[in-house]
């Protein structure tokens, strides 16, 4: 088992900010809001790592910080502070060689697109976010492929739909937009986006959050589906511990901008040592 | 087979801290033990005695609050279980140690065939290899045919367990736990059940099982642990009485 991502000292602050901000922030203050300055320390010193094959839960309430976190990674955000090296397992193929380690808060922006399409992969809560929905269902799992240099325009057709069958949704409306969707199909044809360069990495944001049990049961499934086949990593960042539970081998916990706990999941859920970890799966079960 | 010691419990104990009652729960203390490959150590004792906390630090679902689990690993140098990291865990809990809970908790969509079969691919053996195993073991504990390709969330408490017992055994962990593996079996299952823990003991499989029938423990156990609540809670108990 091999390291693919380790996080150290990651912090983002929404605000002019002050040298007082992170002293009087956090879970013992009961507030992100610095009293001082009035900046939001949306995180603060987040470290953690993630091995391949490995599906890392983040949880906590709306406001934690748990998303912050993985916008941080995907780059839709630049934080103020932290390191984060993602070890490409690509160049572990056939030699014994350590996997290129990129430093992805010093890349310029061209490299850091170039590893947000073609390494990773970020599904959203909100579909509006992954998804151009003035475009068709293909054409969205193309631009994908397109910035990854692949131009042709069978092959684009071919592997876009591969991807939508793996996803299941019907390949027959792949020349449909993403508008005319369901919320689980919204999801799913971002799935399908995210998986079609083959990331080793990939991102989910809330993504079973406001869709129908059912619906969610299916798309919960096929996460574990690919987990298993591809053994891509994933970072999971959800408020259910349902979705914890089903998915992640090891969790964290936020509250108001910091990690107060991390763990084994099943620790987690059933030796929780935080009080806000006790209370939060007291009242779930 | 030399029967090599595979596990040893050093003083483990455990309390839980529960914030919003500001009270601490123990629910074992001081436990010492030693399992050996090709043996099984029977935990006996009381209902509160912390059996079940036992298991669970030595899986690492419970945190332990003193003392050292040392497991010899099938590589390497030992290791103490309460302190390894995450990723040293996982890899343990996917290569070499089983834990087979009182009741199956499975993901409600899933055939009993793929449940049982699991162990093995994350052991790394082919989906086709690893089928073949869980069939033969679900034969073997007498699991009819027809029940192979549903969930298992609408089978009885017989059945299910024989599910996960069958999950425990399919892949011959290195160390197995089991937490009363019996009890809900008719007298028929428990003798297939008996057989497969004998044959498991002859592959050389460490065993820690937690058993409240005497006759189970008379035929299986190598070694007896009998565990006492602990202190606290037994003058609870006598101050409730008064």
């Amino acid at each position: 088992m091999n390291k693919l991502l380790q996080v150290t000292g990651l912090s983002k602050r929404y605000g002019k900010g002050c040298p007082r901000c992170f002293e009087c922030t956090g879970p013992k203050y009961e507030t992100n809001i610095c009293a001082h300055c009035g900046t939001l320390v949306a995180a603060h010193n987040l470290s953690f790592d993630l091995y391949q094959g490995e599906i890392l839960g983040i949880m906590g309430e709306s406001g934690s910080g748990k998303s912050t976190a993985v916008k941080c990674l995907y780059f839709d955000e630049t934080p103020c502070a932290g390191s984060a090296i993602f070890y490409d397992p690509q160049y572990h193929h056939n030699t014994d060689y350590a996997s290129k380690p990129y430093q992805l808060f010093e890349l310029n922006k061209a490299q850091q697109r170039r590893l947000a399409n073609q390494r990773f992969g970020m599904v959203y809560q909100n579909p509006h976010l992954g998804l151009n929905f003035d475009i068709s269902a293909g054409g969205n799992i193309a631009e994908r492929l397109l910035m990854a240099d692949v131009h042709h325009y069978a092959d684009i057709r071919r592997r876009a739909s591969e991807l939508l069958t793996r996803t299941e949704v019907s390949p027959q409306r792949m020349d449909e937009c993403p508008k005319n969707f369901s919320g689980g199909m919204q999801q799913r044809v971002q799935i399908a986006k995210a998986l079609v360069t083959n990331p080793p990495l990939l991102f989910l944001d809330e993504v079973t959050t406001g869709l129908d049990l059912s619906v969610q049961a299916a798309i919960l499934d096929l996460i574990l589906e690919i987990q298993q086949q591809a053994k891509t990593s994933m970072i999971v960042v959800t408020h259910d511990l349902g979705v914890i539970r089903l998915l992640a081998d090891r969790t964290l916990v936020m509250q108001h901008g910091r990690i107060i706990e991390s763990g084994l999941t099943d620790q987690i859920l059933e030796d929780p040592q935080h009080s806000y970890t006790q209370r939060l799966v007291a009242s779930a079960l | 087979m030399p029967h090599t010691p595979i596990l040893q419990v050093r003083n483990y104990s455990k309390q839980f801290y529960l914030h919003e009652q500001a009270e601490l729960v123990p629910a074992s203390q001081g436990v010492n033990f030693t399992v050996h490959s090709g043996q099984l150590t029977a935990l006996i004792g009381p209902t509160g005695a912390g059996k079940s906390s036992v298991l669970k630090g030595i899986y690492r679902t419970y945190l332990a609050s003193q003392g050292e689990i040392i497991y010899q690993p099938s590589a390497g140098h030992h290791i103490d279980l309460a302190q390894a990291d995450e990723h040293t865990i996982l890899q343990l809990r996917r290569q070499e140690i089983a834990f087979v809970t009182q009741f199956l908790h499975v993901l409600p969509r899933q055939a009993c065939a793929d449940v049982v079969s699991q162990p093995l691919i994350n052991q790394g053996r082919t989906v086709t290899e690893a089928r073949a195993a869980a069939r033969a073991m679900l034969k073997a504990l007498h699991l009819p045919e027809r029940l192979w390709g549903l969930s298992p969330a609408t089978f009885s408490g017989g059945e299910k367990q024989r599910i996960n017992l069958a999950r425990g055994f399919v892949a011959q962990p290195r160390l197995l736990l089991l937490d009363e593996p019996t009890a809900s079996l008719d007298p028929a299952t428990t003798e297939l059940v008996v057989q497969q823990i004998q044959q498991l003991k002859r592959a050389g499989v460490g065993l820690l099982a937690i058993f409240h029938q005497p006759d189970m423990v008379a035929r299986l156990a190598d070694s007896v642990v009998e565990l006492q609540p602990p202190l606290t809670i037994q003058s609870n108990r006598e101050n409730n009485a008064q």
